[in-house]
């Protein structure tokens, strides 16, 4: 008699889906080990390729080879990741370099190659390849990419339409950096400024001037990443007319010329806690003495933020020394205002 | 129904119990298999210098009492963390030993007098403290309140938006704040992040930082890794694929502050104020319709020692399941809310009944199996079968968790180090998972009859709208 003929069917049943669990847990640990010595032999082969072209690499720093190793299909993807690697290291000329290696190595067929793979992993390769070697006839593609739900893959793709032609790039770009949250604002402003203020700053100043409420403030943090100042004169126009405490903050945080200290005075009283605080930064940005006694009574304000950077402030006006701010520490009976004064001035003694 | 019956009943009963909670687990794990796909693909760009930067500024708080042993090198560790901008506040919680002393000496500290901004209650802030020689660090001395009133203390005087609760004797990656910070960078919406604890024992380490990753020569801390990548790990991601982290551990927690303070710090009075907050949160942001994200990040944040004896292991779970049943029963309202989606339909139900209430099934389970059989009650193909399913489906489970470990981070490099954890993968369910359950068991008995950590206090919880 069979062993299981010992068990009546529904537990026969689970005997058998017992023996199947296992049997799977063995399969499993089997794929492990495969797995394993897969990544060995995957580790060796990126190995092997970084001996054979780093030493290629560093000469093309200099003039590229006349002669190239061939780059045989199944060490495609890790000499794209080592390429790509290399380029996100260098900086100005050495990157042009090092493109025209890849162009002599024929990196843009890998590219276009890989783009086709369901790989993520190799599309995001050659997305970022492309980008690099500022391949213009991909700019179709990449285009059609930045509009794919996968948000790291359409970003690279954003990201590469912008080393191509950052100009060219903005005008479709710039609709989807407001409207794409999932792409996070640092990388887009890295992109930005890795694009350079020259490239960047018309279309976004345009593109602030003409945004809604909700758009303003994250469109303003671009241009600011592109270390530009060329959007003064649209946020004065917008601060003159704005209502939303969003659209008023970000503006107010942008101020940098001291010609606009009345605009910023103005805020202090706004209803906003975080209005208040950016104008009272905005003071201390770019205020001068006669703007000590404007700063007095936010010393005072019920939000510790408010009363901190006032007192920061203060403390940071050109020509208002620490026994002034001693002074007027002395002077006021707001336990509040004194208190924070005690710090800031501990903090300016111990810097 | 007669004992017969009964018995056929039971033995039923606890058969498809193990067989419930193993699937449980099983399709968390298939969850986090595709949450890990597409984590993994992101990570693929994560050297490449243009996909990093703007990182936010961090408060990094430590909450410590009577650590004079850890605390410097602790704080050292931290200062030199591989972070653009952040501040360490140690909060010293009236510690009886030499903790503030010795803080004082090694980093020249002086007394700074700070507006102290008490946005949570708390017991009070003696003094703060400034470092002469790191301008980062700030100590604050407060009146012994416990840790969760620590955390509230360093909350009150931290600067950054963000900030990170971290154990004293915590054991950070050099980079781990950096990969903690990426979930804040990459979804607006993120309120806390959190990572699982990797087991430093036997690993190398330098300066405070683990440089060579090790397999412990102990068998039961290596069986704690792999009970660890199996619940822990890969279960969480799960989790965090559905928006339903119930625990972002007391070690290594990043929050956003100005939602932690709306939802009243933490709770004090509590052992398991970590898994507690991350209820509570939960519970506030459903509530009000607010949307909000909670991730687990599983690369390799920080490290700690595992227990090496039975004996400290025990306490340790003892203390676990205490926590959790703290945890879970202070913030029952979340359970089946009609606004709390997956957080109160799936996984609250979901841990009450596996991780709660779970040990106690499974002791119960294994002593009616093995009593009944000893006493002729239950045939032996019947336990045969039981053997079979529980201990088979924990080694598939296990296995899982171990693939999705060589599909993603493969910490462990050397091929005798895969060997040995498949060798734990097998041995993990003869004999320490039911003692680790007994454990919990244990715990489970004594928070419900001796309850000697009743909260003495409580945070106001918002009430559900009508």
């Amino acid at each position: 008699m069979s062993f299981a003929a010992y068990f009546d069917p529904l537990l026969k049943f689970m005997l058998w889906f017992g023996l199947a669990i296992v049997g799977i847990t063995l399969l499993l640990l089997v794929q492990t080990v495969l797995l394993r010595m897969q990544l060995i032999l995957r580790q060796r082969r990126e190995q092997r390729l970084i001996k054979q072209w780093q030493p290629l690499f560093d000469q093309s720093m200099t003039a590229v080879p006349q002669i190239l190793p061939r780059i045989a299909k199944s060490d495609r993807h890790a000499f794209i990741r080592i390429w790509n690697h290399a380029q996100e290291s260098l900086r100005g000329e050495s990157k042009h370099k090092l493109n025209q290696l890849g162009w002599a190595c024929g990196m843009n067929h890998v590219a276009h190659q890989l783009l086709k793979q369901n790989n993520m992993r190799a599309r995001l390769m050659a997305v970022t390849a492309l980008g690099h070697l500022q391949e213009k006839n991909a700019w179709a593609k990449l285009e059609r990419i930045t509009n794919d739900p996968h948000p790291l893959l359409s970003l690279a793709a954003a990201r590469a339409l912008m080393q191509i032609d950052a100009r060219e790039a903005l005008t479709e770009l710039l609709p989807l950096f407001t409207r794409r949250h999932d792409w996070p604002l640092n990388k887009i402003a890295n992109m930005v400024n890795e694009a350079g203020p020259d490239a960047v700053t018309g279309p976004l100043t345009q593109a602030v001037e003409l945004a809604a409420p909700e758009e303003f403030p994250r469109l303003l943090r671009l241009l600011e990443a592109a270390h530009s100042d060329q959007a003064l004169p649209a946020v004065r126009r917008i601060l003159q007319s704005a209502s939303d405490d969003r659209v008023i903050s970000a503006c107010l945080q942008a101020l940098r010329d001291p010609d606009d200290v009345e605009l910023a005075r103005t805020y202090m009283r706004h209803p906003s806690w975080f209005v208040r605080v950016q104008a009272v930064n905005a003071l201390g940005r770019i205020g001068s003495k006669d703007d000590r006694d404007a700063l007095i009574a936010p010393l005072s304000d019920s939000v510790w933020w408010v009363r901190y950077r006032a007192a920061q402030a203060l403390a940071g006006l050109p020509q208002v020394t620490l026994d002034e701010v001693r002074q007027i520490r002395a002077s006021i009976t707001d336990r509040f205002a004194q208190d924070i004064l005690t710090q800031v001035i501990a903090e300016k003694q111990a810097a | 129904m007669n004992w017969t019956d009964w018995i056929t009943f039971l033995q039923w009963f606890f058969l498809l119990y193990f067989i419930g909670v193993n699937s449980g687990y099983i399709l968390l794990n298939l969850l986090s298999l595709r949450a890990l796909r597409t984590y993994m693909e992101a990570r693929s760009l994560d050297d490449m210098p243009a996909y990093s930067g703007y990182e936010p500024p961090v408060s990094i708080i430590i909450p410590a009492y009577n650590e004079e042993a850890t605390i410097v090198a602790t704080v050292r560790t931290l200062l030199d963390l591989d972070y653009p901008e952040f501040e360490v506040v140690v909060v010293n919680d009236g510690s009886q030993d030499n903790t503030f002393a010795i803080l004082q000496r090694e980093f020249s500290l002086v007394f700074f007098p700070e507006a102290y901004w008490q946005r949570i209650k708390g017991k009070g802030v003696r003094a703060i403290y400034r470092s002469a020689t790191s301008p980062n660090l700030r100590v604050i001395e407060k009146e012994n309140g416990g840790k969760a009133d620590a955390l509230n203390a360093g909350i009150n005087a931290s600067r950054y938006p963000l900030f990170c609760a971290v154990d004293a004797d915590s054991i950070l990656q050099r980079d781990g704040l950096r990969r903690a910070v990426q979930p804040f960078l990459e979804n607006p919406i993120t309120v806390a992040s959190g990572g699982a604890v990797r087991i430093a024992n036997d690993c190398g380490l330098k300066d405070g930082f683990i440089t060579s990753i090790a397999l412990p020569k102990s068998w039961l801390a290596l069986m704690q890794i792999v009970e660890s990548q199996r619940t822990f790990l890969f279960g969480a991601m799960g989790w965090s694929a559905l928006n339903a982290v119930l625990i972002v551990s007391g070690a290594f927690g990043l929050f956003r502050k100005e939602t932690v303070i709306e939802a009243g710090g933490y709770l004090t009075g509590t052992s398991g104020e970590d898994m507690e907050l991350i209820l509570r949160l939960h519970y506030m942001l459903r509530v009000k319709g607010r949307p909000y994200h909670i991730t687990f990040v599983p690369d390799p944040i920080f490290w700690s020692m595992a227990p090496e004896t039975s004996r400290a292991l025990k306490a340790k779970r003892l203390g676990w399941q205490r926590r959790l049943a703290e945890s879970l029963s202070l913030n029952m309202p979340l359970l089946f809310n009609r606004k709390g989606a997956t957080v109160s339909w799936l996984a609250f139900p979901f841990v009450t009944i596996f991780e709660w209430l779970g040990p106690m099934f499974e002791v119960m389970g294994y002593i009616f199996m093995i009593s009944g059989f000893a006493l002729g009650l239950i045939s032996w193909q019947v336990f045969a079968v039981f053997l079979l399913v529980a201990i088979g489906f924990g080694m598939l489970l296990s296995g899982i968790a171990l693939l999705l470990e060589e599909l993603s981070f493969h910490i462990y490099h050397k091929p005798t180090q895969l060997v040995k954890l498949l060798i734990a993968v097998l041995l993990e369910n003869f004999g320490y998972r039911q003692r680790v359950s007994l454990w919990r068991f244990i715990g489970l008995m004594r928070w419900l009859f001796n309850r000697t950590h009743e909260p003495k206090e409580t945070v106001e919880i918002p009430a559900v709208e009508a």
